[in-house]
């Protein structure tokens, strides 16, 4: 069968659309240089950006001058940097966090400059100031994509890149589909940024959108780059199992942290005693996850495999007034749900279980978000080393505009120093054979069907609480699926938007970043942050205060360990109980 | 115990290969608190994976799953099933496939109403 071929030429491809894409589209355009945008789906209606409730952090003496917002002054860019690393189990690269916590501000500020509207500040956990700008993904998209369609960037909607294209040591663009008619894109390119975000839709429970598969990592993977701390899928605490209209939804967790509401095992236990008595409810995530984990795993959960998160023990005015002035909860709305038609919290309580929400780690960057390969940018989530072992709450945004400005201009540098590179022909042809043969297999293994036995894999072995046992089951069960991935065909034939395609494209991304997940997990034999292994309980500063690197090598997943990279803060000594130091 | 379905009639359209929509009707365990998105997602993986759907975020912010459900335009990932249903695509918008249409390309029968003022 034929399909056409178009072919794109520009300076800058950047793959992702949504904020640190964008973000990264706008910087380059303003250096002059040809850009073309290519996104999965569409722009403002895909992509993790929207689902954003959601708090932008700067500094919160920043937040009073510059915002007019009530801030506190005796905060500033080096007390949030210590707050970042604190909770970040000190493996945060701090070359890369002094440069998101110095530049946060300039970034928010355009961002208002541009259009965005900021409704309040908030106080997150971990964060010792009031740090979140609250705003909204939607709000944020509304500006940037307005930004975007004013700069003059080519934007290529439904696309779906699926490898990047590597001669001679260098990236010099990618190739894809058009999922509207399915026609093949060779986009070359003389510098390619990749923003497609985190790897989420790997797990079944996630409060991530459709379109989270890890495409990035596992391209960038193949192309030879490096990623960093892939051990630390991050986990939402506590997110809706039951009903299914409402499955994965953050509300239980956000209300418990906000309002002190209670977790409860099955019986009736507030079990985040046993983990960190002083905070609670209020702890961070990646233990309050850890904590709500093991609960379910030692058969103390409820029926449908989760905790109790319960408001009863508050008065109900109470939780009605805070209806009134909090913006998570304004008016008992919180997302697009009504939560008063879906639950009674003053009444009943939610069953709820950790539901993966951010990537910490990703591509492994250098402060001018260049990769391991030459030409090749990482943004936003996509990036790696911000975050170390654990998220604040609100650091997302800010590291996807401050990288997303930073991979635009130096992508831009570099693209202006180059020519336009030449593309052999044969790897275009088998890339392009690549694409096209999960539609025209006659019959073979449905990718749905392979996507959920991965899911299932996920959920089963790789959850916030893990072992070593669980984890070699993890990797023996994966090596099935990646020897089926050859034989995936699509029922349906159509090349016109085909989703069960686009799912056959996704699995081998989906499998590769699951086993650099695995990879990273068992190679790391302590527990810290979002990672808790049975098998070693305590938080070792001796041995671990290391990052694990993933890299591909004769076809190989390789593993390495490299020292933090450390600035201004000495990380603690000694070995201790997990979480230890909080 | 025989289990409860609901009936859910769908708009179907290739524009690249039809002359005209139809519409098909699938059957659809229901299972009480689920969204008409969970049961479009639930015909694509179980019963025809054919079916083009607009969803992303599920949790009723990014939009992009509105759809006409009974002939109200509503975002199908917070909307309840409540028993049987049609869902379509918005109909001012070109049709790229199924139920997926294209917000950025209005239907040019309709210009009267693309040029409508904006409600206040």
């Amino acid at each position: 069968m034929s399909h056409d071929t178009e072919y794109i030429d520009t300076d800058i491809l950047i793959v992702g659309s949504e904020c640190a894409g964008a973000r990264a589209a706008i910087e380059a355009r303003e250096h002059g240089l040809n850009v073309a945008v290519v996104t999965k789906g569409k722009i403002s209606k895909s992509g993790a950006t929207l689902t954003a409730a959601a708090d932008i952090d700067v500094d919160s003496r920043s937040a009073l001058l510059l915002f007019n917002q009530r801030g506190d002054e005796r905060d500033s860019p080096e007390i949030f940097f210590e707050d970042v690393v604190k909770e970040g189990k000190y493996l945060n690269n701090q070359e890369l966090v002094e440069i998101m916590v110095r530049e946060a501000p300039l970034r928010v500020k355009e961002m208002v400059e541009w259009g965005m509207r900021i409704s309040n500040l908030i106080k997150a956990p971990g964060h010792r100031y009031p740090r979140g700008l609250w705003t909204s993904g939607v709000e944020i998209m509304h500006v940037l994509k307005s930004k975007l369609k004013k700069s003059g960037a080519e934007l290529y909607e439904y696309t779906m890149i699926t490898d990047l294209i590597r001669e001679g040591g260098r990236v010099c663009g990618a190739v894809g589909v058009n999922r509207v008619d399915g026609t093949f894109r060779v986009f070359r390119a003389k510098a390619v940024v990749l923003a497609t975000g985190g790897a989420m839709r790997i797990w079944p429970l996630t409060t991530a959108p459709e379109e989270l598969t890890g495409d990035g990592y596992a391209m960038a993977y193949r192309a030879g780059a490096e990623l960093v701390d892939m051990e630390f899928p991050m986990f939402m605490p506590a997110c809706v199992l039951y009903p299914p209209l409402a499955k994965g939804s953050q509300f239980p967790y956000i209300m418990a942290a906000y309002f002190g509401g209670w977790m409860l095992n099955r019986s009736g236990e507030r079990f985040i005693s046993k983990w960190d008595p002083e905070r609670m409810e209020r702890s961070t995530r990646d233990i309050i996850a850890v904590a709500v984990m093991t609960e379910i795993l030692e058969g103390r959960g409820s029926p449908r495999g989760g905790v109790y998160v319960s408001f009863k023990h508050l008065p109900e005015n109470l939780l009605e007034d805070a209806t009134l002035w909090h913006p998570v909860i304004k008016n008992w709305k919180f997302d697009g749900f009504n939560i008063k038609e879906i639950f009674d919290p003053t009444r009943e309580a939610i069953e709820a279980a950790p539901a993966t929400h951010y990537w910490n780690g990703g591509i492994r960057i250098n402060t001018k978000c260049e990769t391991s390969v030459t030409g090749l940018y990482a943004a936003g989530e996509c990036a790696g080393g911000f975050m170390g072992a654990n998220r604040l709450s609100g650091a997302a945004l800010t590291q996807a505009l401050v990288t997303g400005a930073r991979a635009g201009k130096y992508a831009s540098q570099f693209a202006m120093g180059t020519s336009l590179p030449t593309i052999n022909e044969t790897t275009i042809k088998e890339l392009r054979e690549k694409v096209y043969k999960p539609i025209e297999a006659k019959e073979g293994i449905s990718p749905i069907h392979l996507r959920k036995e991965l899911q299932k894999i996920a959920a089963t072995y790789v959850g916030p609480v893990r072992d070593e046992t669980g984890l070699k089951s993890a990797l023996r069960e994966l090596g099935e699926i990646k020897s089926m991935l050859p034989r995936v065909s699509t029922k349906c034939k159509d090349t016109e938007f085909n989703m069960e395609w686009c799912e056959a494209l996704q699995l081998e991304n989906m499998a590769e970043v699951l086993e650099m997940v695995v990879q990273g997990s068992l190679a790391r034999e302590e527990s810290r942050g979002a990672m808790y292994r049975r098998d070693f309980p305590n938080t070792d500063n001796d041995l671990w205060l290391k990052n694990i690197i993933v890299f591909q090598d004769q076809g190989q997943m390789q593993i390495k360990k490299v020292p933090v990279v450390i600035t201004r803060i000495s990380p603690p000594r000694g070995v201790k109980k997990y979480p230890g130091e909080g | 115990m025989a289990i409860k379905t609901i009936k859910v009639k769908v708009f179907r359209f290739n524009p690249r290969r039809d002359s005209s929509p139809h519409y098909d009707v699938f059957e659809v365990p229901y299972t009480e608190g689920m969204s008409v998105l969970n049961a479009l997602v639930y015909i694509y993986e179980n019963i025809d994976p054919s079916l083009a759907i607009p969803y992303s975020c599920r949790i009723g912010r990014c939009g992009w799953c509105t759809l006409l459900v009974n002939g109200k335009a509503t975002q199908t990932c917070t909307t309840l099933l409540k028993g049987d249903v049609t869902v379509e695509p918005l109909p001012l918008f070109e049709v790229i496939k199924d139920l997926i249409y294209d917000v950025d390309r209005p239907k040019r029968l309709n210009h009267s109403i693309a040029k409508a003022p904006p409600p206040q």
